[in-house]
């Protein structure tokens, strides 16, 4: 790498000689012996491992579920945000705290905790259970372990946007003698869409890859509750590292399809925002 | 010369920030570099700091090549345009920071600093950080941080820039009257002419990475060589065709006419006009008042010219019909500008 | 601002009740679970879990893979962010591409890449074998993956903090003749103290709670290689609930410490600028 131009500040080699390094014995070696290790099959091998039934039907459960997981979480973290920026009620400090914890708590801890909570011994599973639904061990089971480790992204994208919706503006409107729903639909939607987007993008990439919570709600039962990085898992422990290598690489184009996607509605929101190129 | 530069060049991408520069500046003079934004003002004083380097050419200070002296042992001072003092220390720290660095003894240290906080009057704030201070107070320390290790350079980037108005005007004088009495070479970059007329012994006029003009400010003001020095400054009126002014010699491939609102005098009818024969008829478009005097604008044979008329002077009103007599005009060919003089004011005055 | 009309009022408390019902269920629920079922026999048998052998091992173990990754994030996050706001450089678009890389790789994978880097069919196990290093089912490799999920954590909050500051107080004090070192701790670390500190907290609730990528490459070397969460997992699927609650109390402790020493940093961040 080149400076293209000479600074007086020092430790330019120093500071960048340390991140490459860092940067490729952690990220780049071992990123790209995943590459290495899958080109040394053939495109058939690749083909025929991903369409197998039990494989094609993680992806569909995977998908589904984080999709209907980032969904809720979409539209609760809107809700939650607003909640939290434009009213004020008792012990709202705390739950403005509390929107972290799935980011402090190991996902071991919430996919445990959950599952206790929604068997049908449990006191969530419980009261579902009188009416013969389950959760625990269904799809269902999975979404919910997916909202909670979802919850904090939609509402952290979608807060400081509405922090800095200028109140002028919704008076400005009403003023003009726009109805409250009015302005709520024209001028308010608008603005926040973009963020929750972005939300939505983010908790979606990571609930694709989530393990750690859904391992325990899941039940893993082939064709029904088995996740992609499930299936990546059990091919490891029967030591199918092929297998698992090419599934993890889909997986792995899933997200940065999602990621790029989400870097897209961001310039494209900034752009908006702050003008010019 | 004290400082030189020759035929610098520096490009940012495809973008030519100094285009083969040169001029010399003598000790102990204060010099303005005046230009438009993106004139490359900021970049020249920023490569002679060290903190840009040229693609070409040589910088000298004191009869010696520095392009490859680091920018610290340059023996420079430089007070940034956002002052960049630093946020989480003192004005004392501030100002001890460059005699801390050279490892100079504690008390050298005290009585330096003591020094700069009286020169800059500031006594009795040494232990306020830069947030508790006005924007003239962070001025000075910044001035005097820069002034700390006794420079023999001081450079200065936009260094009114970011005071208001008021306070502007008071701060000029004083770092004009403290750099003639510590005689350090200093070198201010501004994109305000007023301020550059006002505060420099000469000026250089920077455009599109070019040298136009170095001289005196007054010779600057009045003499423009170029067209662009000559639409910059003052408050000109510009127009293409002058050839409707019929007092005024026509020159060979005339671009632009430039007038400036000291050229022209504007009379009511009622008033005597010594050059009434000469002078055109003109329409009082609008009339505002500035500060320190009126403002019309006149249009005279098709153009809206600017002129100035004093309080003392009757009022005159919008939709009135005016004499209007243009003492100058500058007329550009090319990159050139040449002064026209009014040829009445060089014929026997007729009086009436 | 309008006069809160009668519509609007049941709108805002339903919103709010929505709100915290939904908080209330989806996460207080969970750690109040945690909390009754590790205590449901009595404080003997939770003192007795939480002070188990393979859980005091755990324990250090969570500990020290924890610190390591702190400790090499800050290194990295440090100088990535000295590197990416002072300078301009080619490649620095993509750089900073590649540092924020690994949060959207699913652990598992996180974990896998590891595992085909330094295990069994690795070309270079051969060489590991014969220097007689391990990092696969190993510590080493728990701290590598540890590494590769909290990556991007301490560098992200610190690059907006100086790119937003601009460089002017660092070329000030360069162009005094300020050595870099004494740049960063005067000037610059002043200025980043509660973003790196945020940044520390963040990475440190990452690395202690980290499941997937642990999993696969720690191999569940009971008292060896199981960190916390891990321990939690195989003591869960081994029926014995009460001990892997006992457990995951300790780290939902550890998440409520993070939670508030969280919301400290961002309290005073905001009041010292």
């Amino acid at each position: 790498m080149k400076r293209t131009n000479r600074s007086v500040i020092p430790g330019f080699g120093l500071t960048t000689g340390i991140t490459l390094t860092i940067l490729s014995v952690v990220v780049l070696i071992p990123l790209a012996s995943l590459v290495v290790f899958s080109a040394q099959m053939s495109f058939d091998e690749i083909v025929a491992t991903i369409t197998r039934d039990r494989v094609l039907s993680s992806f569909r459960v995977s998908f589904v579920t984080a999709f209907v997981a980032s969904l809720i979480n979409a539209i609760m973290g809107v809700v939650l945000a607003w909640v939290l920026v434009k009213y004020t009620f008792p012990l709202k400090r705390l739950v403005d705290g509390m929107i972290e914890l799935p980011f402090a708590l190991p996902t071991a801890v919430a996919g445990i905790a959950l599952t206790a909570l929604t068997a049908d011994t449990g006191l969530v599973g419980g009261f579902f259970a009188k009416f013969g639904i389950k959760i625990a061990f269904t799809q269902v089971g999975i979404t919910v372990a997916l909202v909670f480790i979802g919850i904090p992204f939609v509402v952290r994208a979608v807060q400081p946007v509405l922090e800095k919706l200028d109140p002028a503006y919704e008076e400005a409107a009403g003023v003009l003698g726009a109805s409250r729903s009015r302005i709520f639909w024209k001028i308010v939607i608008p603005e926040i869409i973009p963020a929750a987007l972005t939300g939505f993008g983010l908790a979606f990439g990571r609930c694709l890859g989530e393990y750690g919570s859904v391992v325990f709600i899941a039940g893993n039962k082939p064709f029904e509750t088995e996740i992609v990085p499930l299936i990546i898992m059990s091919e490891l422990q029967e030591y199918d590292y092929a297998s698992a290598t090419t599934i993890a690489l889909v997986m792995l184009v899933a997200s940065f399809v999602t990621l790029f996607l989400v870097n897209l509605i961001q310039t494209r929101n900034t752009k908006i925002l702050k003008g010019g190129i | 010369m004290y400082v030189e530069l020759k035929n610098i060049n520096k490009h940012f991408g495809n973008f030519k920030a100094s285009d083969n520069v040169s001029f010399g500046i003598e000790k102990g003079k204060l010099i303005g570099l005046l230009g438009p934004s993106g004139s490359g003002k900021t970049t020249i004083l920023r490569m002679i700091a060290g903190l840009e380097t040229p693609d070409s050419g040589d910088i000298i200070i004191d009869g010696k090549v520095i392009n490859k002296v680091p920018a610290s042992k340059r023996g420079i001072g430089f007070v940034f345009q956002s002052y960049a003092l630093f946020r989480y220390m003192t004005v004392f720290e501030n100002i001890a920071f460059g005699l801390r660095v050279l490892k100079k003894p504690n008390n050298e240290i005290k009585e330096r600093v003591a020094e700069l906080v009286k020169l800059i009057g500031l006594e009795g704030l040494e232990n306020r950080y830069p947030s508790q201070l006005s924007g003239g107070q962070r001025q000075r320390v910044a001035f005097a941080r820069a002034l700390a290790p006794n420079p023999q350079l001081l450079l200065l980037d936009e260094p009114f820039a970011a005071i208001d108005a008021k306070v502007r005007q008071e701060l000029r004088h004083w770092l004009k009257e403290m750099i003639a009495k510590l005689g350090v070479t200093s070198i201010f970059v501004t994109h305000d002419q007023d301020e550059a007329i006002e505060v420099a012994d000469e000026i250089i006029i920077m455009n599109k990475g070019r040298i136009d003009q170095i001289g005196k400010p007054l010779d600057v003001y009045s003499a423009p060589k170029t067209a662009f020095v000559a639409s910059f400054f003052g408050q000109p009126s510009i127009f293409r065709d002058y050839s409707n002014f019929r007092r005024f010699d026509i020159i060979e491939g005339a671009e632009q006419a430039i007038v400036r609102p000291e050229f022209v005098k504007v009379t009511k009818k009622t008033e005597t006009q010594k050059y009434r024969s000469s002078a055109e008829e003109g329409i009082v478009t609008d009339v505002a008042f500035r500060g320190s005097g009126i403002e019309l604008s006149v249009l005279v044979n098709g153009v809206t010219l600017t002129a100035r008329r004093s309080f003392d002077e009757p009022s005159i009103s919008v939709g009135e019909k005016v004499d209007v007599f243009i003492y100058r005009i500058f007329v550009t060919v090319g990159e050139n500008a040449h002064l026209l003089e009014n040829k009445s004011l060089r014929e026997p005055v007729v009086v009436i | 601002m309008y006069k809160e009309t009668n519509s609007s009022k049941i709108v805002k408390w339903s919103l709010i009740g929505i709100s915290v019902i939904f908080v209330v269920l989806m996460l207080l629920l969970p750690l109040i679970t945690v909390i009754t079922e590790a205590f449901k026999q009595g404080f003997a048998v939770y003192e007795k879990a939480v002070t188990d052998n393979y859980t005091v091992k755990a324990i250090w173990l969570t500990l020290e893979a924890t610190a390591l990754a702190v400790i090499i994030n800050t290194v990295f996050g440090l100088s990535a962010a000295w590197s990416i706001t002072k300078f301009q450089f080619k490649g620095k678009k993509i750089l900073t591409t590649l540092i924020d890389l690994p949060v959207t790789v699913s652990p598992i994978i996180a974990g896998l890449i590891f595992l085909l880097t330094f295990g069994r069919q690795s070309p270079i196990f051969p060489l590991l074998q014969e220097w007689d290093i391990k990092i696969v089912f190993a510590v080493p490799g728990i701290v590598l993956a540890t590494i590769f999920v909290t990556f991007p954590f301490i560098s992200r909050e610190l690059i907006p903090v100086l790119e937003s500051r601009g460089n002017d107080e660092e070329e000030a004090a360069a162009l005094m003749g300020a050595k870099g070192w004494t740049i960063f701790r005067k000037i610059t670390f002043p200025h980043i103290k509660w973003a790196f500190l945020y940044g520390v907290v963040l990475c440190a609730a990452r690395a202690m709670g980290e499941f997937g990528a642990v999993s696969v490459i720690s191999g569940h070397l009971r008292g060896k290689t199981n960190t916390l969460p891990l321990h939690v997992e195989i003591l869960f699927n081994e029926f014995q609930y009460v001990p892997a609650f006992a457990v995951a109390s300790i780290l939902v402790l550890l998440a409520i410490i993070i939670l508030i020493a969280r919301s400290l940093i961002e309290y005073n961040g905001k009041k010292k600028v």
